[in-house]
């Protein structure tokens, strides 16, 4: 998780920064945990958070085509 | 990072907090270089973990907001008092009586901040008077030792104060 943030925003979250996103999501119930495979714990979205992910990736998806269309515009 | 420093590290964290993610979070410090930049991240989210597990349970997010706000208040107008009164008696208290707009100013400043002071104790107190009822009806003792803390802190720097002007004959102040 830690690497795949990396790739896709070029930041490196801290610890603390991390760990206490992913707390703060299972409380929400947002994700779940699997079982762990050796040294890795992944998690994954319930129900509920691929929802509002999805809600979040439309807004933001409405809101870059209206950015877009208004710098195209000029 | 050595296992000794993780587990140092997550020592600073929640109980609550660390009966659910310890394992897990001492291999992924372990994974990783320490620096101090990681150290300070820790150590700034666990401060941030404590002052919301504070009232987790019993309030709901936008209060605790405004808990985490009326700390930082009260951490800044400190600060400002504490550095009224450690130049109280140095070369400036003297300068600021020749200057009328230093003197001006520099009251203006400690009126303000006596202002916002009392303004956050007016907030803050009916907030940790719930905590305290809450904390004393469901026998909450590790949140009634939380809540001691800043206070036992005062009294600390009080105490301190008391006795410096005691032991200085009221001149604890640095002087030239």
């Amino acid at each position: 998780m830690f690497e795949d943030i990396f790739r896709m925003s070029g930041t490196r979250l801290g610890p603390g920064t991390l760990y206490g996103a992913i707390a703060r999501l299972e409380r929400e119930r947002l994700i779940e945990a699997l079982p762990a495979e050796e040294r890795r714990h992944p998690y994954r979205l319930t129900a509920e958070g691929r929802r509002v992910v999805r809600a979040k990736l439309a807004t933001l998806h409405h809101f870059a085509r209206a950015g877009l269309r208004k710098l195209e515009a000029r | 990072m050595t296992p000794r420093r993780a587990q140092q590290l997550i020592c600073l964290c929640p109980r609550e907090w660390r009966v659910r993610y310890r394992e897990e979070f001492q291999i992924f410090l372990e994974d990783h270089p320490l620096n101090l930049r990681a150290v300070l991240n820790i150590a700034g989210w666990a401060i941030y973990e404590h002052i919301l597990s504070l009232g987790r349970g019993q309030v709901d997010q936008r209060q605790q907001s405004l808990t985490l706000m009326l700390y930082a208040y009260l951490a800044a107008v400190v600060a400002g008092l504490n550095f009224y009164w450690t130049v109280a008696d140095t070369p400036l208290a003297s300068t600021r009586q020749s200057y009328a707009m230093l003197f001006g100013s520099w009251n203006l400043v400690a009126l303000g901040s006596v202002i916002a002071l009392a303004a956050v104790v007016m907030v803050a107190a009916p907030v940790g008077f719930s905590l305290v009822r809450t904390a004393c009806a469901e026998k909450r003792g590790d949140l009634v030792w939380r809540l001691a803390v800043p206070v036992c802190a005062g009294l600390v720097i009080l105490t301190w104060i008391a006795a410096a002007g005691v032991a200085t004959g009221a001149h604890w102040a640095p002087t030239p």
